[in-house]
């Protein structure tokens, strides 16, 4: 081997003992995290929040081509190949891939809903994709909206929401800190601009954000729904 | 570890240093002779072998594979990206090398060449193996007597228990026909 690549094999090695150190430090502080949860709070459901990861897995081929069908003039250019799984809930699946600009598009499939590909996914400016806490609903299915969402804090393992009638809605973040929440609503009754809180494993409240998902305007019989991810209000 | 599978490789580079190398050796010599078959810039080249393996080490068991188990696809449509967003932007995209603190590597225009030369003898030595394999049994024992042992005609007819000239008959044909599969046509 050559001495220039010889020597970015060195560089490459080295990079990759750095990456190994910090992901099993990483672990190691997910699983001081996890004993102190069970300590603390002695609750087996903050045991399974910090333990059972959600991994991202590579997208299926309908998705991967979803996002190639992006128009670029949008101003996002999605790097399909790189689309995975990021989170789920029941047969509802979010997924995410990165964009040239270094941010990132989302789009979703649900089982009884064959048309929710084919528009190339949404994609987030800068200034979204750096808040530390987004969402919006991305749509809907079966009487049902699906909420998503990203929670970009250190340690967050869950997040939570109230429903219109004040029931508490909580899932689990999945990978790179996104979530999906599948919630049974009728979408133009009434406004509906829940806080959201981001929990640790051990449920301790990390930052929380008013994000409006929906404004229904009687007059107009219209309600709005920004369907991309946006911050809290304000 | 040089037996592992790409996949194996890039799964293990979450808790080995040395899996990540096992790819880059596999394809980091045959990534820069494409790339600078593709953009002509060696130098363009060898700065988007680098970014390439950084990102394949910071993706992982995320790298999609072909069907086959290979990684050189997405190594190679990576690639491509970064030279022709290179070719937009007048630089190689280094995201992935600063966030993994890889140091500035020079480029060293001999050494390049050098591997550039062995990465294309490895890949014509497999088309030749293969084309080897397609020639009759009597032309590929003449072929190898004569090219791979350097054996004298007459050393060779005896030991092909032949002529001489019947011997220089089917190197010669051997030869031809090698010539028109390497070359991409059917004898």
């Amino acid at each position: 081997m050559s001495d220039s690549l010889a020597l970015f094999r060195t560089e490459l090695r080295a990079a990759s003992a750095r990456r190994v150190a910090r992901l099993r430090r990483r672990q190691r502080i997910l699983a001081a995290v996890a004993i102190a949860a069970v300590a603390v709070a002695g609750s087996g459901l903050a045991v399974a929040m910090a333990t059972e990861l959600f991994e991202a897995t590579p997208a299926p081929p309908e998705v991967v081509e979803n996002f190639s069908l992006y128009t670029p003039q949008l101003g996002f250019d999605p790097l399909p190949d790189g689309a995975e799984l990021v989170a789920a809930d029941g047969e509802f699946r979010l997924y995410q891939t990165p964009t040239r600009q270094g941010t990132y598009c989302v789009t979703w499939t649900a089982p009884n809903n064959p048309h929710t590909l084919g528009d190339g996914g949404t994609c987030m400016s800068q200034e979204v994709a750096g808040l530390p806490l987004v969402a919006s609903v991305i749509g809907r299915d079966s009487g049902r909206v699906l909420v998503a969402g990203r929670v970009q804090a250190i340690g967050a393992a869950a997040v939570r929401l109230a429903r219109p009638d004040g029931s508490v809605v909580e899932r689990r973040l999945g990978a790179d800190g996104f979530f999906v929440a599948a919630v049974p609503f009728d979408i133009c009754e009434r406004d509906w601009a829940p806080e959201f809180v981001a929990l640790s494993a051990g449920n301790a409240e990390l930052t929380r954000g008013t994000i409006t998902l929906v404004e229904v305007y009687e007059e107009a019989k219209y309600c709005a729904i920004p369907g991309s991810f946006h911050g809290p209000d304000g | 570890m040089a037996d592992a599978t790409d996949a194996d490789a890039l799964r293990d580079s979450r808790r080995d240093p040395e899996a990540i190398c096992v790819l880059y050796d596999r394809y980091a010599g045959r990534l820069l002779a494409s790339l600078v078959r593709t953009t002509g810039d060696r130098e363009l080249a060898f700065d988007v072998v680098q970014e390439t393996f950084a990102r394949a080490l910071e993706r992982g068991h995320r790298v999609r594979l072909a069907p086959d188990g290979s990684a050189w696809p997405w190594l190679w449509r990576v690639a491509r990206n970064l030279a022709w967003d290179a070719s937009r932007r007048g630089s190689v995209d280094r995201r992935a090398r600063r966030r993994l603190e890889v140091a500035a590597v020079p480029f060293d225009g001999a050494a390049i060449d050098e591997a550039i030369a062995r990465a294309d003898a490895e890949a014509l030595s497999a088309s030749l193996a293969a084309a080897l394999a397609e020639l009759p049994p009597r032309e590929r024992a003449a072929v190898n007597g004569r090219v791979s042992k350097g054996l004298g005609y007459d050393a060779l007819a005896r030991s092909l228990g032949t002529t001489e000239v019947a011997a220089r008959t089917r190197v010669s044909r051997g030869l031809r026909a090698l010539r028109i599969r390497l070359s991409g046509g059917r004898p």
